[in-house]
């Protein structure tokens, strides 16, 4: 946790500039031919409750951040009988839940003062189109400058932002949230889908390059930040505040070559090839790796759809309550911003990005095998266990509740209160796909009452994107889900309801083990755990020279 | 296996102090709690105008439990998780049960006794009549009627604060209210006139200060201000000097005067040093108070030194000191600064970017906080290097085998001790927090005004500061209890220490001490043997017949910071006028006036026939 603390300090940072010294200007007279971001805002009535915005959003970090550490920091390096944090997991749900507290108390309080009416939006996005940019007002506030530049420390790939007050005809500002006009949905999804062609673009051409190493770790910074960010405030006492955050990332990349200790020998990777160091075991399902867009020959014209999403709901309503929904999807070209849509209490909500959310290819894919940890015949567990499953999460639907109970605020705040992590398989879209071999007509007979599509190898080499089993005369496949519409190859044979509602119960079941597991489970057991720490150091010592390597690189 | 020799000498420690629970209860350290609670609750205070339940300031500044420290201790270090010990400290000493007892009812007396056989029971009476009345002096305390009695009762007696590490360039005074109502009481300036020359602050002469008193002097409490002592990052012998040179440049009146220190922070170990040095000064101190005072040393300290000699390329001491003389000396002061913080720059990137915020101040700022850095400094390195080792637990654990005995210590003297304890969810949540939202904006974080300042009414630079230099301290502690800069065991005297040695020193360092010849005679009289010497209890290590004369007087425990609990604010941001700037809540007048009331109340008790 104690890189979050950089967070805080840079803040403390900009504030001393501030008070000291005058910052050039980053934000270029001329935009053309440069990637630019625009900071579109709806602003509250008055700028000084825009800063308390910040103000609040700053501390709320702060006091998350910084009371964990004191909770799980305390003689945890003494000579002799160290105490012991919790885990990684433990922690982030700790510090996102004091975060939670201190922010829901402020809203409170927002409500029971002149803020009372607002609804902020802010959202950060890509955009070139400067026929729309410059019909919207510039938007000044204090302290801009010194935000831009804490902002750039934070994320040195945010250099050029433009503050912009989006008229209202753009926007409808709903009770629920915000709906963007067509025509601004439209703009959106085109600059992103730009935007995210040419990141990937980039990274192919410098990744093999050793001659242009700062523009190469430059490019792989685009492919780990937002694409957007929307964040979205209502204070509304009578009708119900709420807030909603919604992040818009490319896929998940992995970088290899930190090893080495050598810049020129780091490669990124699009996607996830992540083998667990130790089996991570549920009720029913032992799981051994995470991956995501295994293709070897990927090539940018396919990632530049490749997109994940976090979105984080609020409803003040519910003080110890917190949304977060994680969505692994594909921006689908051919999409009509109708079939975008999604149903909230009767009525559809437009998404801002048309997301394909049951697309298997952009699913981050979980791959294990059956395993019933209660399960006393072990014969039979050993049977089961030639049983490989791969789950494509689609979309997982989390609720976190801070499950104990405080009287009042000023209690909840001397307690501490961590959130519980729950799936919520109502709002998660997951589907599977069971692998099983078999050599006898009698199996094949037995695994297809089981609901399994079983074909001889010779059928499934006309099919190369299944894989078939070595060593079997049969490959049996079943293919479930927890939601309709889904394109099975595999279908059972059993009625989709059922099916899906044994899922959805064995899904709830299921992410509780796995849960559990995880929270107990050390950072070293399940990933390298230096390789973080590398890359940020890697990353801390170039940003610290970075305009001064850039100009180098730039004059060879 | 270590492990379990060393868990198991914890729980027999456990057991032991347990069972000398009954034989020796802790009455000053209720005494001192239930008045400084009655106070806290009576003296007007920032939460007033916002809630009437005295609650809040009560639970925002005492820490209490009746029981030893030494058990409260242990119980906490018995959790094997952190989050657990941290909730373990809360749970014992910050139980609103019994914070609620010490706000209410009389003041309990010594065990098996009562006020009305004794003599203090006059005082007891008019702080009972004090405490119930509505309305409650909050005037002057020394022209009150309580104020008059703890006069007369201490009219033969004289406080000297004995100021700690960085004060040199303070311009503030320690206690501040009680130092102005005493001041005013003899005609004085409220605070010693002070101006800066170029960032020192040069105070008034002392001896005219106190030399134009407009009546006699009885009870008084005197403030070393400045460079009166030196510089107070150095070595102890220098400031002890010249402690006692301050102490004999004082008006005639004063001369016959008995002794007590209030030692803050270093100025304990300062304390320590003058009554081991100057037997003239040694005959005269009746008491050391130490507030947050590392009688047995700092693990900052022991930390910050580490980290200087890693810096050096072989990583030693002499090293260090070879190395640094390859600076240029213009240079040297921010040269090593900046080196050293880059020190925490890896495992804390936020130390990185302050040093890059410094870095990018506008020249005459950067030359502004240079100059106050070399100036708390000083020219003279290895002065400062000593300085440091003097505060370390490794040389305060040789202090105590040498000097904690008859020979040295043999004239009446009590020890007592005051610990500070930082609770780092105080620095985001002070007082009542208000279920419609309302709350205290947080200390830590700047908070940011439409005008394009920030309020500085809220941020305090003291708690970033400390914060900030505190930044892995925690984690080294054990339980995490330290006041940011000195933990809470280390400001315990060492006979009051229920762990042993091998819980903060590792074997070649105590190896190191059993052999050294200087320390032979606390091991030969005493006959102790090297597993002895780290497994035993520290408080069964010193046992009292190796000091007669000395007693050791746990006052208990306080909440809040190193610096909130006895400054209003150290650090002024430049160009802020005072009256914006933020000031600590902490009640320091209701702990002065408890401490005072608490040692009259002691000495009342010792008077012959103290029991009528």
């Amino acid at each position: 946790m104690k890189k979050f603390n950089l967070i805080i300090l840079l803040f403390f940072s900009f504030i001393l500039n501030s008070c000291t010294k005058k910052i050039p200007k980053r934000i270029p007279s001329s935009y053309a031919g440069q990637d630019v971001n625009v900071q579109f805002i709806k602003p509250p009535r008055k700028a000084s409750q825009f800063l308390d915005v910040i103000n609040l959003a700053v501390t709320s970090a702060s006091y998350g951040f910084w009371v964990n550490q004191t909770l799980n920091g305390s003689g945890t390096m003494v000579l002799r009988n160290p105490t012991v944090p919790e885990s990684a997991p433990k922690q982030f749900n700790r510090a996102l839940s004091l975060f939670d507290l201190y922010f829901t108390h402020g809203v409170l309080n927002f409500e029971n003062s002149k803020q009372n009416g607002n609804h902020y939006f802010w959202l950060y996005t890509p955009l070139e189109d400067f026929r729309f940019i410059n019909t919207q007002e510039e938007y000044e506030f204090p302290f801009r400058r010194e935000v831009m530049d804490y902002a750039h420390r934070l994320f040195p790939i945010i250099e050029k932002q433009i503050f912009k007050k989006l008229s209202m005809d753009n926007y409808t500002l709903d009770k629920e949230n915000i709906i963007f006009n067509d025509d601004v949905r439209k703009l959106l999804l085109t600059e992103q889908k730009n935007r995210l062609l040419s990141s990937w673009q980039d990274i192919f051409q410098y990744n093999e390059d050793p001659n242009y190493i700062i523009k190469k770790i430059d490019t792989y910074k685009k492919a780990f930040s937002p694409l957007s960010v929307l964040f979205e405030l209502k204070i509304d006492r009578k009708e119900g505040s709420f807030q909603n955050i919604r992040l818009t990332l490319p896929g998940p990349s992995t970088i290899t070559g930190l090893e080495t200790k050598d810049v020129s020998k780091i490669k990124l990777k699009p996607g996830l090839d992540l083998k667990f160091k130790k089996p991570i075991v549920g009720k029913f399902i032992t799981l051994e790796k995470a991956t995501y867009l295994d293709d070897e020959n990927i090539v940018p014209e396919t990632l530049s759809n490749k997109v994940m999403q976090v979105d984080i709901h609020k409803n003040y309503k519910y003080k110890d309550l917190l949304k977060l929904d994680l969505t692994f999807g594909s921006i689908d070209p051919d999409i009509n911003p109708e079939k975008a849509a999604f149903k909230s209490k009767n009525k559809k909500i437009l998404r801002m990005l048309p997301i394909n959310n049951k697309d298997r290819s952009a699913a981050l894919i979980l791959d294990g095998y059956i395993n019933i940890s209660d399960l006393k015949l072990k014969k039979l567990n050993k049977y089961l266990g030639k049983f490989k499953v791969r789950t494509y999460i689609h979309k997982l639907g989390l609720v976190l509740k801070r499950e104990k109970k405080t009287k009042s605020f000023q209690e909840a705040f001397r307690e501490h209160p961590t959130f519980n992590m729950k799936l919520d398989s109502k709002r998660s879209l997951i589907s599977m796909r069971a692998t099983k071999g078999a050599n006898s007509i009698l199996h094949v007979k037995f695994l297809v009452g089981a609901g399994f599509v079983c074909k001889s190898g010779s059928e499934l080499e006309r099919d190369p994107d299944v894989e078939k089993l070595p060593g079997y005369k049969y490959t049996c496949k079943s293919d479930l889900s927890n939601f309709k519409d889904f394109n099975e190859k595999f279908k059972p044979k059993i009625g989709g309801s059922v099916t899906r509602r044994i899922l959805n119960f064995s899904t709830i079941i299921e992410a509780k083990n796995i849960f559990a597991n995880i929270d107990n489970m050390k950072p070293e057991d399940m990933f390298d755990s230096g390789m973080p720490h590398e890359l940020f150091k890697i990353f801390s010592t170039l940003a610290d020279n970075w305009d001064q390597l850039r100009k180098i690189e730039n004059s060879n | 296996m270590h492990k379990v020799i060393v868990t198991l000498s914890l729980l027999i420690c456990f057991f032991q102090s347990h069972a000398q629970e009954g034989q020796a209860r802790p009455i000053y350290k209720q005494l001192f709690a239930e008045i400084f609670t009655k106070h806290i609750v009576k003296d007007p205070h920032k939460f007033d105008q916002d809630t009437k339940d005295p609650m809040f300031k009560v639970r925002d500044s005492i820490y209490f439990n009746p029981s030893p420290f030494g058990n409260i201790y242990l119980d906490i270090l018995k959790e094997k998780k952190s989050i657990s010990a941290f909730k373990k400290r809360e749970e014992l000493l910050s139980n609103p049960k019994i914070l609620k007892k010490l706000m209410k009812g009389k003041i309990t007396p010594p065990q098996g006794t009562k006020w009305k056989n004794t003599n203090a029971i006059d005082l007891i009476r008019l702080l009972e009549q004090e405490f119930s009345k509505q309305d409650y002096h909050s005037g002057n305390y020394f022209k009150s009627k309580l104020g008059q009695k703890v006069l007369e009762v201490l009219k033969d007696t004289i406080f000297i604060i004995v100021p700690g590490f960085g004060n040199h360039i303070i311009s503030h005074m320690i206690l501040p209210d009680l130092i102005k109502d005493i001041n005013v009481y003899y005609g004085r300036n409220r605070f010693r006139p002070h101006n800066l020359v170029k960032l020192v602050p040069n105070f008034m002469d002392y001896k005219e200060y106190y030399g134009n008193n407009n009546q006699k002097a009885g009870f008084d409490i005197l403030h070393p201000m400045g460079m009166e002592l030196g510089l107070s990052i150095g070595r102890h012998k220098h400031n002890s000097q010249m402690l006692r040179d301050w102490i004999n440049g004082l008006p005639t009146e004063y001369k016959d005067k008995d002794i007590v220190f209030l030692g803050y922070s270093k100025g304990t170990t300062t304390a320590l040093e003058v009554i081991k040095d100057f037997e003239e000064i040694r005959k005269r101190v009746r008491g050391i108070v130490g507030l947050a005072g590392p009688y047995q040393g700092s693990v900052n300290a022991e930390m910050i030194l580490r980290r200087l000699f890693k810096m050096s390329p072989e990583g030693t001491k002499e090293s260090f000191l070879s190395w640094v003389k390859s600076i240029p000396s213009n240079e040297m002061v921010a040269h090593l600064v900046f080196k050293f913080a880059e020190t925490y720059a890896d495992q804390y990137p936020i130390i990185k970017d302050l040093i890059k915020a410094v870095t990018n101040l506008n020249s005459d700022h950067f030359e502004t906080l240079k100059a106050h850095v070399e100036f708390l400094i000083g020219i003279d390195l290895k002065e400062v290097i000593n300085g440091f080792y003097e505060e370390s637990q490794f040389h305060m654990l040789e202090w105590n085998l040498r000097y904690l005995n008859n020979n040295f210590l043999n004239y009446p003297i009590s020890f007592f001790s005051i610990s500070f304890l930082t609770n780092v969810n105080d620095f985001f949540i002070k007082g009542p927090v208000f279920e419609n939202g309302k709350k205290y904006p947080p200390e830590l974080i700047p908070q940011l005004q439409v005008n394009g300042g920030i309020d500085f009414e809220a941020f305090s630079p003291d708690i970033f500061v400390q914060r900030i230099t505190s930044i892995d301290t925690f984690e080294f502690t054990p339980g995490g209890t330290l006041d940011t800069q000195v933990t809470w065991p280390d400001s315990k005297p060492i006979a009051l220490d229920p762990t042993p040695l091998s819980l903060s020193f590792a074997e070649k360092e105590l190896k190191k001490l059993y052999n050294d010849d200087k320390n032979q005679s606390f091991f030969k009289m005493n006959n102790i043997s090297f597993e002895e010497f780290r497994d035993t209890p520290r408080n069964q290590l010193f046992k009292p017949t190796q000091f007669e004369n000395a007693e050791f007087i746990d006052l208990g425990e306080v909440r809040g910071s190193h610096w909130s609990s006895v400054f209003r604010q150290v650090i002024k941001l430049p160009a802020i006028p005072i009256e914006w700037g933020h000031n600590h809540a902490f009640p320091h007048r209701s702990m002065a006036k408890a401490l005072l009331e608490t040692y009259s109340i002691k000495l009342l008790l010792e008077q012959k026939g103290g029991e009528k």
